[in-house]
Order: structure tokens, then C-alpha cells, then sequence
């Protein structure tokens, strides 16, 4: 449960997830969505897949993300946005997010 | 693997559940304390049986695991129902003790399971249940069993024991037809797309 506090404390996580609620994404197209270098990205969805709330599957050279939220989780992730927890935080380079895990 | 560092926790709930049903009929009924002993110690063999069936049986991938924890869960259930069948409380005399732990106990599984339910994915793939549709209607499903549970399990706890005897099925049923008229809307929704 500590590594999903962790991975929905984070603003980026938890737009990752909300997009991911349209449905299945490749790692391309989150990316499209942030300004954020890859690396970082990447870091962040590392922290996503193991706090078991995304899984992902390959396709080709693609990997797909796809949500995989309990309820519980769902929840949390509402009122993490609700309260926006960890928006005021700097935010860590795919170095310390890394280091996180 | 669950890992048994892991099952601490549940270990500790289940103690602490089977300690106070334990606790609740032994005032209830002193006289029959050696049942009470022989039952206390079913329901942890019972569980620790299921929990190192389960260990094993987890060596990879996480549908192993969701079937162990099942096994484990249905090993606490009959151990508790057996519980109940021990305290042998007659509730014509009164005594509703049973029938609201039961009841509050079968709110809480339904809203266990209700939580899971989005989150299984491995023994679904690839049907429709992977597309944003059938995302969309796990996702309703859940919420819906989960907060039907939850309500059961409060109307168990709280409500007068008529009351609660009177809406609980009407209530688990409702939501039932609730998560199967969403299921219908979204086969309804694809058949037409």
C-alpha cells in the first residue's frame, strides 16, 4: 500500500493514470502529453507498474499501458486529485525517481 | 509469491476476528467452552493450510496468486461459518449476535471482492473485457458491489435486526441488477457500434 501513496502522491502519476482511463495507451502517446524528457517519463511509469497500477503489454516494439485500479485505489487516486497532493513538490528527475523505487 | 512477510496482516485480521467471535460466544454460552477451543483451533489450522497450499501453489504469476488468496479467503469463510454453527446462538430467545456477524461479515466479502474486480485482468484477457467499454463496466461493477457492501455490512451492524433482515437481500440484489443492466448496456452499445 506504501508503493501506491507513493505512486499517487506524484501530479504527473496520476495525469498518467487519468489518461489511461481512455483506454489502453502506448508509451508514445502519454508522452505526447507532457513536456517532461522520456527518462523521466519512463521513471515515472516504472513507479506506476510497481505499485500494480498499470500493466502493460508488448506489441510489436511497442509497449501498451493499460489501467488496473482496484476500487480502493480508484478512490485514493480521487481524492488525491481532489486535495492535489504533491503539486506545491519540485518535480524529481528520473535519477531520484529511480532511486525511489 | 504472497511472501510471508506478507501475511502478517491478514494473519493479524484473522486473529483478531476469530478472538472476538471467540470472545462473543464464550459470554454467551460459558458452558461450552471446550467447542469453543476445538473451533478456535479449526479455523487456524484451516487457515494456515489454505495460506501454505496457497504459497505454494504462487510460485508465478499473479493469477496463482488471485487463486491463493481466494483459497485463502474461502478457508476463513467456512472457518467462520463454522464458528457460527458452534455458537449455536438461538436467536428465537432474542440473541441476534450471530445473524449480525454473519451479516456484517458477508458485507465485507462482497465489498473485498467488489474492490478486486476492476483490478483483475489476467484471467480476462483478450475478450471484451480489455476494451475502454469493458473497462468502463468493471469499473462500475466494482463501485457498485463495493458500496452495496459496505451498506450491507452497516445495516447489519447498526440497523434493528428486523430492519436489517428486510432490506439487505433487496439491497445485494439491487445491486446486482444494477452491475448486469450495465453489463447489457455495454453488449447493447457494442452489438450496435
Amino acid at each position: 500500500m506504501d508503493k501506491v501513496f507513493r505512486a499517487l502522491a506524484d501530479p504527473t502519476r496520476r495525469k498518467v493514470l487519468e489518461l489511461l482511463r481512455r483506454g489502453p495507451m502506448t508509451a508514445g502517446e502519454l508522452c505526447d502529453h507532457f513536456e517532461s524528457a522520456r527518462p523521466t517519463l519512463s521513471a515515472h511509469f516504472s513507479v506506476l507498474k510497481e505499485a500494480n497500477l498499470v500493466e502493460t503489454h508488448r506489441d510489436g516494439k511497442q509497449i501498451i499501458y493499460q489501467l488496473k485500479l482496484s476500487v480502493l485505489e480508484d478512490a485514493l487516486l480521487g481524492f488525491a486529485g481532489m486535495f492535489r497532493l504533491g503539486e506545491d513538490a519540485p518535480a524529481p528527475n528520473a535519477a531520484e525517481l529511480e532511486g525511489k523505487i | 509469491m504472497i511472501g510471508l512477510r506478507n501475511l502478517w496482516t491478514p494473519t493479524t485480521f484473522v486473529g483478531a476476528a476469530v478472538m472476538a467471535i471467540a470472545a462473543a460466544g464464550w459470554h454467551l454460552k460459558p458452558e461450552q467452552a471446550p467447542r469453543w477451543m476445538i473451533a478456535i483451533v479449526a479455523m487456524a489450522v484451516i487457515w494456515i493450510i489454505s495460506t501454505v497450499v496457497g504459497e505454494l501453489w504462487s510460485k508465478t504469476g499473479s493469477m496463482k496468486r488471485y487463486i491463493a488468496m481466494s483459497a485463502s479467503l474461502a478457508g476463513v469463510i467456512l472457518a467462520v461459518a463454522l464458528g457460527f454453527a458452534i455458537v449455536d446462538v438461538d436467536r428465537s430467545n432474542g440473541h441476534v449476535l450471530s445473524a449480525r456477524l454473519s451479516g456484517i461479515l458477508s458485507g465485507l466479502v462482497l465489498a473485498v471482492i467488489g474492490n478486486a474486480g476492476p483490478k483483475v485482468t489476467e484471467v480476462l484477457k483478450p475478450d471484451c473485457f480489455s476494451t475502454v467499454e469493458g473497462m468502463a463496466v468493471k469499473r462500475f461493477a466494482g463501485w457498485t458491489f463495493v458500496l452495496a457492501g459496505l451498506a450491507y455490512a452497516l445495516m447489519w451492524a447498526f440497523a434493528p435486526i428486523q430492519l436489517a433482515e428486510d432490506t439487505s437481500i433487496p439491497l445485494v440484489a439491487g445491486a446486482l441488477l444494477l452491475a448486469l443492466g450495465r453489463v447489457l448496456w455495454a453488449v447493447r452499445r457494442l452489438t450496435h457500434a
